[in-house]
């Protein structure tokens, strides 16, 4: 390969390669970036509203909406009803349980799963032996049980829905997982109802898809 | 080139800023949003759509309604009414607090307001800090009295009854692809299904836009239909002087059930508004001749 110079070439200066020099960007222009990005960040936090998924243009924050949605949907208000007869007993009203013998609700991963078919089975003909609830063990000895709060036609499949609700989706529980609706759970209920009042163990439970 | 892993950083970290920005944080601000309850219904939103009316988006998409319909409400503001909701015990001082507040209202109707159990609405249409001071001071009476913030959404679109509230990210779960939109040449379409609740009107409509809204700038859709004098459900449309009987096709229908599905939906959490306040059904007044 030549090195010699194309002699020919009408415009030699385009054969170079363009560089870059070492020019130190200007402080003043350092200066108006801080400025713009100080501002940009106050912009945002004025007016984003937390960038919160239910906060919307003209409503500054989350606590100001809550505040003018003071009403629960209807399934949660009658759930709550339903929840502080049957279940705050044990679970406690803000769905907390006691350590290592009664399971919570808040947070648990068998309340929040994506469909309640166990959820329906447990309420109905209730639970027996240890289980696992987000890795932690309850009930070691299996000496406690669940019983059947749902059985003997206690609850139809309105009322379930509502109860399932209100432990899935109210902020008294904690938990916000999608609300159940009663034309979900009617396959559940028919076969909650057909086993009567044998209460479930954690294995026969994980048999049952819940995605 | 003598600095080009730096150039290429610079590029590289400029697009990665972007799709932080516009993809990724969106993605997780609003990505994993679930049909909810809505508040009043007790019902989900936003509600399953039939099968004809599925498939009647695939037919607003291709006969590009889009380009001339939009389908986003916008809300300008809010403003509030007060309500008394319970008097208390000390439904004489609760009286005199109202009438501090708002000296409009007479004595007499303050106080049959105060003894009325259903609520009594003692302000209307003000902003947030008059509504805020006025539920401070009747408060301040005490005696079990409460008072509720009644928000209204206001604005053009709303004026305009093209839905009670703004659109929210909610409401369009079930479009894919989303027929946002972006021109108004024609209404926008975010509450047709409660403002044209009659199917008959939607078929006359296609057929020949200019038979029900005069000075229409719509084109006609009459590939949608076939002509059938004496056909069993046969719509009649008058062009003119000349009736055409018309049956719609498959695709007709569709677009018609698509269309009788888009409600601006119910009181949501994120949208506060009044319990009773439902989208106008018709829209005999706000309609601007030509824009049809």
């Amino acid at each position: 390969m030549s090195d010699e110079p194309k002699t020919n070439d009408p415009n030699p200066a385009e054969d170079r390669e363009p560089s870059v020099s070492d020019v130190a960007v200007p402080m003043w222009m350092m200066g108006l970036l801080i400025v713009l990005l100080w501002f940009g960040m106050l912009f945002l936090d004025q007016r984003a509203g937390g960038f919160d998924e239910q906060v919307y243009r003209p409503y500054p924050s989350l606590a100001f909406v809550e505040n003018l949605s003071v009403t629960d949907p209807p399934p949660i208000a009658r759930g709550r009803v339903l929840y502080n007869v049957n279940c705050a007993g044990c679970h406690q009203s803000n769905g907390g349980g006691v350590s290592g013998q009664f399971p919570p609700l808040r947070g648990s991963d068998w309340v929040t799963a994506p469909k309640a078919d166990r959820l329906v089975r447990v309420a109905m003909n209730g639970l027996k032996g240890p289980i696992h609830i987000n890795g932690e063990s309850f009930n070691d000895a299996g000496t406690a049980v669940m019983l059947s709060v749902g059985s003997d036609n206690k609850f139809n499949a309105e009322q379930m829905a509502d109860l399932l609700s209100y432990i899935r989706a109210s902020k008294d529980i904690g938990n916000s997982a999608p609300m159940v609706a009663p034309d979900d759970i009617s396959d559940a209920m028919a076969a909650a109802k057909s086993r009567g009042k044998t209460p479930w163990t954690e294995a026969e439970l994980l048999a049952i898809p819940v995605e | 080139m003598n600095r080009g892993p730096l150039l290429f950083l610079g590029a590289f970290f400029a697009l990665s800023l972007s799709w932080f920005g516009m993809i990724l944080s969106p993605q997780l601000q609003i990505g994993s949003q679930n049909p909810g309850a809505a508040a009043d219904l007790g019902s989900f939103h936003p509600a399953p759509r039939s099968g004809d009316a599925h498939a009647g988006l695939q037919v607003y998409r291709a006969a590009g309604c889009v380009y001339c319909h939009s389908q986003q409400v916008g809300q300008g503001g809010v403003i509030f009414d007060v309500a008394l909701t319970k008097a208390g015990i000390f439904t004489d001082d609760v009286a005199t607090a109202i009438l501090r507040v708002n000296s409009d209202l007479g004595r007499a109707v303050v106080s049959n307001g105060v003894g009325n159990t259903n609520g009594f609405i003692f302000m209307r249409d003000v902003d947030f800090q008059t509504a805020d001071h006025a539920m401070k001071r009747v408060n301040e009476v005490g005696g079990n009295v409460e008072t509720a913030l009644i928000p209204k959404p206001t604005g053009r679109d709303i004026k305009l009854g093209w839905g009670a509230r703004r659109s929210v990210a909610r409401d369009y779960l079930h479009e894919y692809p989303v027929q946002l939109g972006s021109q108004r040449i024609g209404p926008d379409l975010t509450n047709i299904g409660n403002r044209r609740p009659d199917p008959a009107w939607h078929y006359r409509h296609l057929f020949a836009p200019k038979s029900v809204v005069s000075g229409s700038a719509m084109p006609e859709y009459r590939y949608l239909f076939e002509e059938a004098a004496g056909a069993e459900g046969a719509v009649t449309v008058k062009v003119g002087e000349k009736e055409h009987q018309v049956v719609p096709t498959e695709k007709g229908r569709h677009l018609v059930a698509y269309l009788l599905s888009l409600r601006n939906g119910p009181r949501l959490f994120e949208t506060p508004m009044p319990k009773q306040a439902k989208p106008q059904a018709t829209i005999a007044v706000a309609e601007p001749t030509g824009a049809q």
